[in-house]
């Protein structure tokens, strides 16, 4: 008993204290300061592992635009109009098991012409990435693009069939997201159109339908 | 000509190709096909090919593919990781040129018996009279 009376002591001492230096004041409520972000999007400047983006060359994208929505469903990329415009089905079809990413295909039976529009969700560093692997070789084509719709594009593919009517076209929609046009032509415009021009062509509309949403 | 006399000039090109041994015993059995036979099987092929080419397509994303860390063993196991891709990339594409080169096959033995020019199926090399067409 004896022992537990200076713990006692010093409970009550530091009970006194503390009764003592509580204090209260009138005060005036006021609304936390709030920042609008509902019209920006939010660019990181690092990639998750800390990357600087972007990086080996690839261009900044002054103007990153929202794609969120069409990254979950890359089949509303395209309007019915603007398929039926490329002699596609006016619907596209949900692509499995794309590499890093999401991927929808749109798919002419019978003329044989083919679109696919791809966003990369799984390797948020947008064209970063593919000006790396030009610069360690892995591309059999690398051309820079003129900006589409406003935004930094290139054509680049590991096989070059451009004479067979395919190429892949990639727009850096934001430092931190990139989406691909990949286009076989139909048999009977091999040969007579440009492939990388007509998915170029594709993602200028995918564009169009991504601004206006 | 009609649908019976292509029949007919089919399965005796095919069974030609399939009924004789090298010792030149017929050993029986036939294939039979019709003009839209050939074309379904040919079709079958482009479409098979086409699937081989969305992977071919698809797999260029994966030279993207980094180390997690600078360590050795996240490094090798990269390293390790993108040779198999590379393997996967050439195992797509040769499987989807095979492809193609079959259908290449029934397009020409169908240009054969219908007595037309042959046509490349994956479009180059042929005659454009109409000039490119709208879309894709």
């Amino acid at each position: 008993m004896l022992l537990r009376r200076p713990a006692i002591v010093a409970s009550l001492l530091t009970l006194a204290l503390v009764s003592g230096c509580t204090t209260t004041s009138q005060g005036e409520p006021r609304p936390a300061t709030t920042t609008d972000t509902s019209t920006s999007i939010s660019t990181p400047d690092t990639s998750d592992n800390g990357e600087e983006l972007p990086f080996a060359g690839a261009p900044k994208v002054n103007d990153p635009l929202d794609t969120s929505r069409f990254e979950q469903d890359p089949c509303l990329s395209l309007t019915a109009d603007q398929a039926q415009s490329l002699s596609l089905p006016s619907t596209g079809a949900t692509l499995e098991n794309v590499a890093l990413g999401n991927g929808c295909g749109w798919k002419n039976s019978e003329t044989r012409g083919y679109v696919e529009i791809v966003f990369l969700v799984d390797d948020p560093r947008g064209l970063s990435p593919e000006y790396d692997a030009n610069s360690r070789g892995k591309w059999a084509y690398f051309d820079e693009l003129p900006n589409i719709e406003g935004y930094p594009a290139i054509a680049r593919d590991g096989t070059d069939d451009r004479d067979i009517g395919h190429c892949s076209v990639l727009v850096g929609v934001a430092d931190d997201m990139v989406f691909v046009s990949i286009v076989k032509l139909s048999q009977a415009n091999v040969g007579q159109k440009d492939p990388c021009e007509v998915a170029a062509q594709v993602a200028g509309l995918a564009l169009q339908t991504m601004k206006g949403a | 000509m009609d649908s019976d006399a292509h029949r007919d000039r089919i399965d005796a090109q095919l069974s030609g190709m399939f009924g004789n041994t090298t010792q030149g015993a017929v050993t029986g059995g036939s294939f039979s096909y019709t003009e839209s036979d050939m074309t379904k099987i040919r079709d079958n092929w482009l479409d098979l090919a086409d699937s081989y080419d969305t992977s071919l397509r698809n797999s260029s994303f994966m030279v993207r593919i980094e180390p997690p860390a600078e360590d050795f063993a996240s490094k090798f196991q990269t390293n390790a990781a993108n040779r198999s891709g590379e393997s996967y990339r050439s195992y797509v594409e040769h499987n989807r040129d095979y492809c193609i080169q079959q259908a290449q096959l029934f397009n020409d033995a169908l240009a054969d018996y219908l007595g037309v020019e042959h046509t490349n199926v994956t479009g180059i090399n042929k005659t454009a009279p109409q000039g490119p067409q709208a879309g894709v």
